[in-house]
């Protein structure tokens, strides 16, 4: 869903774009690459962005003022590889979720949460930090590329918490 | 006192690996370790039943109050 409307949008800018250069050729150079050439360029930076697990620290530092935010940190009493092993099934628990990429060595993984016609939908980043005595501290970010979240990051951040909850009845 | 899971002694006095007990049980390998390090918030009747199947054991030999 989210890779069809992705590929709807693109086309749909591509031809706003020839349809553009073909009738404003009077404008200056600049403003015209910058709207023929940028407003593509820009949204697939934007999908290329947000499938990659490396690229968090820019996607969720708090100056990124064009993605909505929601972080919140939960400790279980599992060491970091069974977490780690336990969050890889996440996806199992649920529906609206998948997982598009994980990194042992720095303990993080990336969800992505489904997309639909009201909303891009989210990037889910976990990263894990092991604390004393076997407990991992799971920190949440949850990202939506839009300025505002009206309400479904919060959603999401409940989900994972039931299926984390779930995932510990066996 | 506690509930304490004594899966990993029944495991070694069958000789039952925790890939093969979670084969037979059918499910994942991560669950069965969260069970075996007593990390597990709570246990299905269908879990329990198919552990002891596999591990022809009784419940009492895998779950103790101490």
């Amino acid at each position: 869903m989210r890779d069809l409307k992705n590929l709807i949008i693109l086309t749909a800018l591509i031809i706003f774009s020839a349809w553009f250069a073909q009738n404003n050729s009077q404008l200056p150079d600049v403003a015209f690459y910058s709207i023929v050439i940028g407003i593509p360029i820009f949204y697939l930076v934007r999908i290329l962005l947000s499938k990659r697990v490396k690229h968090k620290k820019l996607v969720t530092h708090k100056l990124n003022f064009w993605s909505a935010k929601r972080t919140t940190q939960i400790t279980l009493d599992l060491d970091l590889d069974t977490t780690f092993e336990l969050l890889q099934e996440l996806p199992t628990n649920m529906e609206k979720i998948s997982l598009v990429d994980s990194d042992k060595t720095n303990s993080s993984l990336l969800f992505l949460t489904k997309a639909n016609w009201l909303t891009w939908g989210s990037n889910v980043y976990i990263n894990l930090e092991s604390v004393n005595s076997g407990q991992t501290n799971v920190i949440i970010h949850i990202v939506a590329f839009q300025l505002y979240n009206w309400g479904e990051n919060e959603k999401i951040l409940e989900q994972i918490k039931f299926a984390l909850d779930s995932k510990l009845m066996v | 006192m506690n509930i304490v899971i004594d899966l990993d002694v029944v495991m070694a006095q069958k000789k039952m690996s925790l890939n093969e007990l979670s084969e037979k049980v059918g499910i994942s390998n991560v669950n069965l370790s969260i069970l075996k390090q007593n990390k597990a918030k709570a246990i299905r009747f269908s879990t329990l039943e198919a552990i002891c199947e596999a591990l022809n054991c009784q419940p009492g030999d895998i779950i103790k109050y101490e």
